[in-house]
């Protein structure tokens, strides 16, 4: 098989990662930051290990403004509905994932800054919609449908000067796209592990800048302040609610390691580059129309794509069961996004490259689309 | 010599303030389960190192090198122990 669904959560991880969760598993399932003995301090500086890492990997000034959730939705929802309030007004893009269009609608007024077909935004629709209720702006990193990376910089420059907390969605950007909140004027930024990060799942994060306080949502055990009646107010604990997946989180120091040594910077540039070259095999193919910002270049390893109007549930399907290549049709959970880029009737096929992919793979896949876009009986 | 246990409000700062101090001076330091009697608003953690390094400890806290809530003399007597705020 090949695996082309890494924007969904990447299959290959590092090599070091296999032993090290087999390990962890064994010697670290104690549960972190609950009582004094040895096997729960070893967990928690494991967790803290960890943190420091991802600290370094996004230049995050202390590892206590990071706080460890189940996955990106998490953190998301964490930080949206932590901040806003009915009386406020949120501005999001319409590239963004359920994940924050769904926790922004049930908690205030907001205002969608509208994508054109290759699902780029322009810094001066965001201007225009600030109001002086506005608490929150969102904004994906990349999109998780096409690709598109966002002008995250000017965005947050912009959020800045306004004193508007601005939260960065980093689920298809960590790991792949270098990230510095502080240079990107990041107030909080949500990932998952599993993704681009390569970690096991069950790991995701949420740094929140100091001096920004959220209500927390899930409140209960923190191994902190264990007399009071109301949640720790600082972070990590605030959020740390509950057990921790020691296990995954402690070994995902060693994907984070991988992500480090390799860095960012090459890891998205293997993966643009073989996004780039399947959108240039796709743009000559007669009766295949592939979507997203490859004539500017602002797009990661994620081409999204569908043969004639065919269903593109339907497409992806062939694609595994003839052609042995997984990939992911329909909306992604991005409807908005799919509107932008005018697939919102049958969705689209989305090919998401990881690090472990390869030119043969771009190829296996070009044949696979031009046999299929050349043989209707398929349909 | 008697050790000083240096509290923190929550686990994260206690691992972070050891490893802190075992950078910045190679301290023999454990992170340990603030006992009962010194933690304020219930469970927390702190760090557990020897009262010979008080004064390096103060001077990095006051040099803003570290963070911590309050140290404490820790002695045994009758086989209890006591503590005595030396913040």
């Amino acid at each position: 098989m090949i695996y082309l669904d890494n924007a969904a959560t990447t299959l290959k991880k590092p090599l070091s990662l296999y032993p090290a969760v087999l390990k962890n598993t064994i010697i670290n399932s104690a549960n972190a930051g609950r009582g004094g003995h040895f096997y729960s301090m070893r967990a928690s500086e494991g967790i803290y290990e960890t943190a420091e890492a991802i600290s370094t990997l996004f230049n995050i000034p202390s590892p206590e403004q990071l706080a460890f959730t189940p996955n990106a939705t998490y953190a998301l929802n964490y930080a949206i509905l932590g901040l806003l309030s009915r009386d406020s007004h949120a501005i999001i893009t319409q590239m963004e994932h359920n994940s924050v269009l769904r926790p922004i609608h049930k908690s205030c007024d907001y205002t969608v800054i509208k994508a054109d077909r290759h699902g780029n935004i322009r810094l001066t629709d965001i201007k225009k919609s600030i109001r002086k209720n506005t608490k929150l702006i969102v904004c994906t990193h990349a999109s998780n449908v096409c690709g598109t990376i966002m002008p995250i910089e000017q965005i947050g420059k912009l959020s800045r000067s306004h004193g508007i907390p601005f939260l960065v969605d980093a689920a298809q950007s960590a790991g792949s796209i270098p990230i510095d909140v502080e240079k990107l004027c990041i107030d909080l930024l949500a990932f998952s592990g599993h993704k681009g990060l390569m970690t096991p799942m069950g790991v995701g994060g949420l740094y929140v800048r100091e001096g920004i306080k959220l209500n927390p949502i899930i409140t209960g055990g923190t191994g902190s302040l264990s007399q009071s009646l109301t949640q720790p107010d600082f972070m990590p604990d605030i959020l740390h609610n509950g057990t921790l997946n020691a296990p995954a989180i402690i070994s995902a120091k060693k994907s984070v390691d991988f992500i480090l040594k390799q860095t960012p910077q090459e890891i998205g540039k293997k993966e643009h580059f073989l996004a780039s070259r399947l959108f240039e095999n796709l743009k000559n193919m007669d009766n295949v129309t592939a979507y997203g910002s490859f004539e500017k270049g602002n797009h990661n390893g994620t081409v999204a794509f569908n043969v004639y109007d065919y269903d593109s549930v339907h497409t992806s399907e062939i694609l595994n069961d003839k052609f042995k290549i997984c990939t992911r049709g329909g909306w992604h959970c991005a409807y908005p996004a799919h509107q932008a880029l005018g697939t919102e009737k049958k969705g689209a096929v989305r090919a998401s490259f990881g690090f472990f992919n390869s030119v043969s793979d771009v190829a296996k896949l070009t044949d696979a689309i031009y046999f299929i876009s050349k043989n209707k009986s398929f349909f | 010599m008697s050790d000083i246990i240096i509290t923190t409000g929550s686990i994260t700062s206690a691992v972070r303030l050891k490893k802190r101090l075992n950078f910045l001076t190679h301290m023999n330091t454990a992170v340990i389960h603030t006992p009962t009697s010194i933690n304020s608003g219930g469970c927390s953690y702190s760090v557990k190192t020897s009262l010979a390094n008080l004064d390096l400890i103060k001077k990095l806290y006051n040099e803003n090198k570290i963070v911590y809530k309050k140290i404490y003399s820790e002695d045994v007597i009758n086989g209890e122990s006591v503590f005595h705020d030396l913040s």
